[in-house]
């Protein structure tokens, strides 16, 4: 079960943060780590679907994609300024 | 002629690339077993020709999408002459991933930095020169769209070389890469090594199962040192990108995009369904409109043959066979190509524009209730117009099971045939309110399919995480979509086409042959008449329209009318006259194409024709209104077509076929029942 640091699925709209890691199954871990989600990149959130799922992130200013909630608690992040 | 394969990411603009390349006249077809689209071309280069072939789009070689595996089993057991890497050249960092992979693949290669204007306009100038002194490959500038950079493409194909692979693994993991790859014998040695030592394997790799055990003790004897494998080698590569990307791209000011308005509206949680929603109906209304009328032309097409067929002397049940069996079933078959194409012509630039996304994204919600992603949402509402295209469409979703789920949901969803049967019967037997019981009919069915979907979701539990990305809006390459959809109908005709002709001649045989002295019709009919009698349906002539109405639900009322009124004989047409009725039929289809536009904000009418209500009139005296309710559920929810039938096959193969039929007769049968008990305990 995802625990500890804040993660990508509790983060608001409009807010940016870092990926420290990305946890849970291995097939997730491709899956997020092919699409451009790793360790060392930028998030910010900039929208939400409807009852806050699924979450629209761009990455590093450019790449938008969208990660169901349940998904997204097992990317941890570092909120940014 | 040197075979050049174009592999990328998805949506990177690979397809469009290879239309604008061969002046948009490429060849769309299937990869051999599968639904995924090959496009291909020969293009002329100098003195040279090149095949040029479009492999699936993939972020990763090792990717478990069945996308991933054709790519990667092309590569490896089809070696191209060179490999041509589509980038977009806004997301470099993400998109050299995959690049470096390639560039183990020990294959000539060069790199398309596509869609350069859609990046300069973000801020984002990406030098071309810095990273081909960075990977020592030529590298290329283009926008596909606009045709720029073409040339320059196709000359630096030429200059493609072996690439020297860029990333390096630290000096352990080398030495075991060395070792297991100076036992392979095959171009890509270094990236099959490199995938035995991350642990994956296919069954087409070109390396014993010796090779297979050294690897995995490597991979033991390295844990010590670099822990997971796998997560450490992806980890070389995402830092080697990130290096590369940090030396060659640059970020300016982004300036400001329409995307972030429209996506404002479509993306918010209330008005991007609404919107959604009204664009599906609009733009499935429109293609349904823009079609019926060649519907209509192919049936003047088939009496006009039929009729051709009596003058010139062919005669008796021979010509009734031709006539009422063959050319009637390749008229079912032709109706639908109208249909079909218009539909995957919308359903293609949904996908292309991006629109397909942002459906994905804010119906995903609505969707998870029943285990689907939220692009499942546009099969769905297509089912309203047709269930056939709406079965292929299935294909825009990347999971088998989703893609099985929403088949097995989408007969239920009323489609435009059977519309008249429940017009007619809501007419005569509920003629105070036709238009709610017509319309509580639809949602019935529509309620059935969610309750299908939810039932399935039990049964599959597994839910692939739901992670896609966004796409910038663009404007699809016009000879791209024409292609895609047009080979799209061509299947549909080659694959489905002898199943209907086969099902419409098997119908006409029952009806003209006789067993002691009976048509077998009539004897089927009266055979199962007993389980019909269960839902107030007390004759065997409504039970035998259902026969027909296996193959389309649009010959019911016409077989209701043979049965209850007697059969409507062909008549000889000379060929003079057959010519201009052709004619005839031609101009009014135009003028139906040309009026369609206006159709799609009316309100579907509910006429019936005065023939009908004769027939009404038959009908009434054989049904009480219990049993025309049951009669209706039953003719909604039982088998929708033999077309349905054969694309669901083709789709996903005769078992899964087999299945929803008997599913489908199942729930329509005891549904029907239970409307007709309810019915009488009600009103007595």
């Amino acid at each position: 079960m995802p625990s500890g640091p804040l993660t990508l699925a509790e983060l608001e709209v409009g807010e940016e943060a870092k990926i420290l890691s990305i946890e849970g199954p291995g097939f997730l871990r491709r899956k997020l780590i092919y699409m451009g989600l790793y360790p060392g990149t930028t998030v910010r959130v900039f929208r939400k679907g409807p009852a806050g799922n699924p979450v629209g992130i761009i990455v590093d200013d450019v790449l938008l994609l969208a990660v169901r909630r349940k998904d997204a608690q097992f990317i941890k992040v570092r909120r940014k300024g | 002629m040197r075979r050049v394969v174009f592999v990328g990411n998805p949506n990177t603009g690979k397809s469009t690339l290879i239309s604008a390349l061969s002046g948009r006249r490429m060849e769309v077809a299937n990869w051999p077993g599968t639904t995924v689209e090959r496009i291909s071309a020969e293009v002329e280069a100098g003195s040279e020709t090149f095949r040029l072939v479009d492999l699936p789009g993939v972020y990763d070689l090792l990717d478990e999408s069945p996308d991933a595996e054709i790519t990667l089993r092309e590569l490896v057991e089809n070696p191209p002459d060179v490999i041509v890497n589509v980038l977009d050249a806004a997301h470099l960092e993400r998109d050299l991933h995959l690049t470096l992979e390639l560039m183990e693949m020990g294959i000539p290669m060069i790199l398309i930095l596509n869609m350069v204007d859609e990046a300069r306009r973000r801020g984002i100038e990406v030098l071309p020169s810095k990273i081909e002194e960075e990977l020592g490959i030529p590298v290329v500038e283009t926008v596909a769209v606009k045709g720029e950079g073409l040339d320059e493409l196709l000359s630096a194909i030429d200059r493609a070389a072996i690439p020297v692979p860029p990333v390096h693994y630290g000096k352990d993991v080398e030495v075991a890469i060395e070792e297991i790859a100076s036992k392979i014998s095959h171009p890509a040695r270094r990236w099959l090594a490199v995938a035995l030592l991350m642990g994956e394997e296919r069954d087409f790799f070109p390396v014993g199962a010796s090779l297979k055990e050294v690897a995995d003790v490597w991979r033991e004897r390295l844990r010590s040192e670099v822990g997971d494998s796998f997560l450490y080698m992806e980890g070389r590569r995402i830092s080697t990108a990130r290096g590369v990307a940090s030396r060659v791209v640059f970020r300016g000011k982004s300036r400001g995009m329409i995307q972030e308005k429209l996506d404002a509206l479509l993306m918010n949680p209330v008005a991007g369904p609404v919107a959604m929603l009204l664009f599906l109906i609009l733009a499935f209304r429109f293609a349904f409109f823009l079609s019926s009328p060649w519907v209509e032309f192919m049936g003047t097409l088939s009496r006009v043959l039929g009729g051709w067929l009596l003058t010139a002397g062919v005669d008796g049940m021979f010509a009734s066979f031709l006539i009422e069996g063959v050319i009637s079933g390749a008229g079912t078959v032709l109706s639908f190509a109208p249909v079909l194409f218009l539909f995957y012509l919308v359903l293609g630039f949904m996908e292309l524009s991006g629109i397909m996304a942002r459906m994905a994204f804010v119906l995903d919600t609505l969707m998870s209730f029943i285990g689907l992603p939220g692009k499942s949402f546009a099969p769905l509402m297509m089912a309203f117009g047709c269930n056939v295209p709406a079965i292929y469409a299935t294909r825009t979703l990347e999971n088998f099971r989703d893609r099985l789920k929403v088949a097995l949901m989408i007969p239920f969803m009323s489609c435009s045939a059977r519309l008249p049967v429940l017009v007619l019967f809501a007419a005569v037997f509920f003629p105070r309110n036709p238009v709610p019981v017509v319309l509580s009919l639809y949602l019935l069915g529509a309620m059935v399919a969610f309750i299908t979907g939810s039932l399935l979701k039990k049964l599959f539990r597994d839910e692939s995480p739901s992670i896609f990305e966004i796409p910038p809006y663009r404007m699809p390459d016009p000879g791209l979509l024409l292609g895609i959809s047009w080979s799209r109908t061509l299947e549909f005709i080659r694959g489905a086409g002898t199943i209907i002709v086969a099902g419409v001649v098997l119908v006409w045989f029952t009806m003209h042959m006789h067993l002691y002295g009976e048509s077998i019709y009539r004897l089927v009919s009266g055979g199962m008449l007993p389980l019909f009698r269960l839902m107030g349906v007390d004759d065997w002539r409504l039970v035998g329209a259902l026969i027909p109405g296996f193959v389309s639900k649009e010959v019911i009322i016409g077989a209701l009318a043979v049965g209850f009124q007697g059969a409507e004989h062909l008549s000889p047409i000379g060929f003079v006259e057959g010519l201009s009725m052709i004619r005839d039929a031609f101009l009014d289809a135009v003028k139906g194409s040309v009026e369609a536009p206006a159709l799609i904000f009316g309100i579907p009418g509910f006429r019936i024709p005065p023939v009908e209500l004769t027939l009404g009139a038959h009908l009434s005296k054989v049904l009480t209104p219990a049993g025309a309710l049951a009669y209706m559920v039953f003719v909604l929810l039982y088998t929708p077509c033999l077309a349905t039938v054969a694309a669901i096959k083709q789709e996903f193969g005769g078992r899964w076929a087999l299945l929803s039929i008997v599913y489908q007769m199942t729930v329509a049968f005891i549904l029907a029942v239970l409307f007709y008990k309810i019915a009488v305990l009600i009103h007595g």
